[in-house]
């Protein structure tokens, strides 16, 4: 039983992360840009198929997701550039609208070129085993990495925030946008590099969940929601808070889904708990969303606005 | 003793331990025009939204006629008839002027919602005559169906203070009415604040522009960093040192 | 004019309902009725989102949860063997209702972007409880064997009566609607739009007059919910996901946001590009994509505003067909 519950502990972490690495983005191209990104789970999904085309094309791991990375950088840059740029001074209702539609021409293009068929990407032999791990837990050696890559690139990530120019450009940028432009910094290759690193880090995020994922078009919806839900919970704009709701939510969905049902079947008759199981632990994450929302409007780390 | 229109006592707001407001008295007496006036920081408008119900003091009591009105809400004050303008004029912007206009004489008859506003039609046509007043006596005829985002500043502050004054109110706050307007407009609008208002409903005005407020004013206040300095009629303030030392010295337009 | 009734908001919805026949009679095929059975059932959804999105400011990325909640309802009932309109419509009001108004009452605590996704959030709890309750069909669906009665007045099953059933309700509900927003609750509702706090500072109540918006903009979908299970005989959760609302919202921009007619316009364009489409290939979702982004780039005020200016060149500027900011 502690096994399992560890097991499921990892899960809920590896869920996280990954889901912080799209939600930093979402919550970083909203804080510095004010815009509201729902196409980020289509760069999700371009990361996913990207990699696994990589994969079959050079057979080398680590150089395909990496490649895949930069490609989706590139492509959020040019998007950035083509696209989104005209959409900053327009309200946010226009923003929903437009990253809609992209979503919809996302999903008919992947499904265009790759088919609409799920595609399994196999592991590398070298990450396809089970590691041992102390307390008699056996856990999958391709989760624990995705787990390690993504603390790294999270760690990352903060540095860049907090200890570089650009980082403190993008952190003055969200908290007074006048500023910035005063500053006399080149604000639109700020915003398209702000966007590009957006990107890449949902490209990331979706070439190391494309093999534990079946990749097939409409894959980023599910998880740019529960992003969403990420950034709403932690405060929009803020970094911090994203990473505590996404870790939050993590563990919460993945228990949830995991242990619900024995929870309910505790209180109520089987037939009963296997009906509410499954939709209560869905429902979770929105319960606890609309009760932080109720609660602190602002979510739980509110960025810091100064005048 | 009738009671007075509007009385402050003892209000004191504090914004992170920083004090905006402290122990301020304020009274203001039925048919009377008060000016309040202080250097930018005085905490006027601080004030105006404290009276208006859109920030809660921290202590301190605001009767409105005699009542205390302290637990209420902005729209219940408005019903009770305490209305403000604001420094930056609040129109309904993307609606026309006349629609603007009917809405304050719809808070002015039937601020209440209810279901039977789904069933009713034709408020233009009700007020169809009272509009047109209006829109005569501030001068808004040939612009009944523009929208405020079109208009030029001087209409919009003549539009924001016909609908606070066509509400009929018990009280009414007019925050910086004269911001930003020409010597002509301005000119205009204190003639209108006295010809529609004077006598009629007390008024409490802040103002920067002192040759306003010094025409206009019955008593006069005088704020400076959260305080009150002086309460008195303009010929007081006007010989007051304390104040001149603090304030009027260093303005140019006195 | 506000409070004044357009000839455009009469006729155009009768036009609107007369269409598909004539094209059913020119074409001599049946099967077109459903087609339009559809674009009128879209347009009274995306009227009732228009009411709150266009007139009270409320961008709702939930709606759909109103459309899927009226379908459930009506299948349930109806499987039942419970078919009369004068049953299942109060049964649908009520249970709409009250879903509205406790999902205004924490939604509307918020604005802005904050309001978006808790009105996502909350449409998502439904539709998790739909995929999961085996009992109705869980992510399959819900097939319904009955379709809606009305004391024997027409005949479900015969396509032009069923049509003229979906004509007169929809007719009836984007009427009502357009009704709604030309009374004097109107007025006030756009006022709360237009500035919040200026309303307050008038005495009107912001939150009731939203909430009470947000609560007749629910019901009237959940009847377009009602409809659409009898059209097609099928309720599932798919109704009332995220993409749906997505859709509607995208129906309420094509067509235009905040002007009367624009959810007709916007609906017929949306099943129609569907339609016509999917016949040539299988990837229209591209091409609808393609149009809502240039429409929101490009269209100001949607088909709508493209009508207005056509027909009235000078009237294209009035006021009252200012979009929802």
């Amino acid at each position: 039983m502690t096994a399992l519950i560890a097991e499921q502990i990892l899960n809920g972490l590896q869920l996280g992360i990954l889901l912080f690495l799209i939600a930093a983005g979402l919550t970083l191209i909203f804080g510095v840009m004010d815009f509201i990104n729902l196409s980020h789970g289509s760069l999700f999904m371009l990361g996913a198929y990207l990699s696994v085309t990589f994969i079959g094309m050079f057979d080398n791991f680590a150089f395909s997701i990496l490649l895949a990375c930069l490609s989706v950088f590139m492509i959020g840059a040019i998007f950035e550039v083509m696209l989104v740029r005209r959409l900053y001074n327009r309200n946010h209702l226009d923003h929903v609208l437009v990253t809609f539609g992209v979503i919809l021409v996302a999903n008919e293009a992947v499904s265009m070129i790759w088919g609409s068929v799920p595609i399994f990407s196999g592991l590398p032999d070298a990450l396809s085993h089970q590691v041992s791990l102390p307390f008699g837990i056996e856990y999958p050696s391709y989760r624990l990495l995705v787990i390690f890559a993504g603390i790294i690139l999270a760690g990352g990530l903060f540095y860049l925030i907090n200890r570089t120019r650009l980082g403190m450009l993008v952190r003055a940028g969200a908290s007074n946008r006048t500023m910035v432009s005063v500053l006399g910094v080149n604000i639109k290759l700020l915003y398209t590099l702000v966007f590009g690193l957006g990107a890449l880090l949902a490209g990331f995020a979706g070439a190391m969940a494309g093999p534990l994922l079946s990749v097939q078009p409409g894959m980023g919806e599910a998880i740019l929601i529960q992003s969403f839900v990420v950034v709403v919970i932690g405060g929009l704009g803020s970094i911090n808070g994203a990473l505590l709701a996404a870790i939050l939510v993590g563990l919460i969905d993945t228990i949830g889904r995991a242990f619900m049902r024995d929870i309910l079947g505790f209180v109520f008759s089987p037939s009963v708990a296997s009906d509410a199981g499954p939709a209560l632990s869905s429902m979770l994450i929105y319960i606890l969303m609309a009760l932080v929302l109720f609660f602190r409007p602002e979510g739980l780390v509110p960025m810091q606005k100064r005048n | 003793m009738a009671h007075p229109a509007l009385d402050l006592s003892g209000i004191t707001v504090t914004f992170g331990g920083i004090h905006a407001l402290t122990d301020v008295n304020l009274t203001l007496k039925p048919g009377q025009i008060h000016a309040l006036i202080g250097p930018n920081g005085a905490g006027k408008t601080t004030l105006v939204s404290v009276l208006s119900g859109e920030l809660k003091p921290d202590h301190g009591t605001v009767r409105l006629s005699g009542e205390n009105i302290n637990s209420l809400k902005p729209y219940q004050r408005a019903r009770r008839g305490l209305l403000r303008t604001y420094q930056l004029t609040a129109l309904f912007q993307h609606i026309p002027l006349k629609q603007n206009i009917l809405l304050s004489l719809e808070a002015r008859d039937r601020a209440r919602l209810s279901i039977g506003d789904l069933f009713r039609f034709g408020v233009s046509k009700r007020y169809a005559s009272e509009v047109a007043e209006i829109l005569e006596n501030f001068k808004l005829t040939d612009k009944a169906d523009v929208v405020p985002s079109s208009l030029s500043h001087g209409d919009r502050r003549r539009l924001e203070l016909a609908m606070a004054i066509i509400a009929n109110p018990s009280v009414l706050l007019l925050d910086e009415p004269l911001a930003g307007l020409s010597t002509a407009d301005a000119v205009a609008l204190v003639e209108m604040i006295q010809h529609q208002l004077r006598g009629k409903t007390p008024v409490l005005l802040v103002e920067h522009d002192m040759d306003a407020v010094f025409s206009l004013a019955d008593e006069i206040t005088v704020m400076v960093n959260g305080n009150v300095l002086l309460t008195g009629s303009p010929e007081e303030v006007r010989n007051s040192e304390e104040v001149q030392a603090a304030y009027l010295s260093d303005e140019d337009d006195f | 004019m506000h409070g004044r009734l357009e000839i455009q908001s009469i006729v155009i919805p009768l036009l609107a309902i007369a269409i598909g026949p004539i094209v059913a009679l020119i074409t001599d095929d049946v099967y077109v009725l459903h087609i339009f059975e559809r674009a009128l059932i879209f347009a009274v959804a995306a009227a009732s989102l228009n009411l709150i999105l266009g007139f009270g400011g409320m961008v709702s990325f939930g709606h759909a949860v109103f459309i899927g909640l009226g379908a459930y309802i009506t299948g349930i009932m109806s499987n039942a063997d419970i078919t009369a309109l004068w049953l299942q419509i109060p049964a649908i009001l009520a249970v709409t209702g009250i879903v509205a108004m406790v999902m205004g009452l924490i939604a509307l605590r918020t604005t802005g972007v904050h309001f978006i996704m808790i009105t996502l959030a909350l449409a998502q709890i439904f539709y998790y409880t739909a995929v999961s309750s085996s009992t109705f069909g869980g992510d399959d669906g819900l097939v319904i064997y009955e379709r809606s009665t009305f004391f024997g007045l027409y005949d479900p099953w015969d396509s032009w009566q069923f049509y003229g059933f979906v004509a007169i309700v929809s007719l009836g509900l984007i009427w009502l609607v357009t009704a709604v927003t030309s009374s004097d609750f109107g007025l006030r509702l756009l006022a709360t739009r237009e500035n919040p706090q200026r309303s307050a500072a008038l005495g009107f109540h912001v939150l009731g007059t939203r909430l009470l918006a947000f609560v007749i903009a629910g019901m009237v979908c959940g009847l377009a919910g009602m409809l659409l299970a009898n059209q097609s005989e099928f309720a599932t959760p798919g109704y009332a996901n995220w993409q749906r609302s997505g859709e509607l919202l995208a129906i309420v921009i094509l067509g235009g946001v905040g002007l009367r007619m624009g959810p007709v316009y916007g609906a017929f364009a949306f099943i129609l590009v569907e339609h016509t489409l999917a016949s040539y290939t299988n990837h229209w979702a591209l091409y609808f994509g393609l149009i809502l982004i240039l429409v929101v780039l490009f269209l100001h005020r949607g088909l709508a505003g493209l009508v207005e200016r056509v027909l009235r060149p000078r009237a294209a500027k009035r006021p009252e067909f200012e979009e929802a900011r």
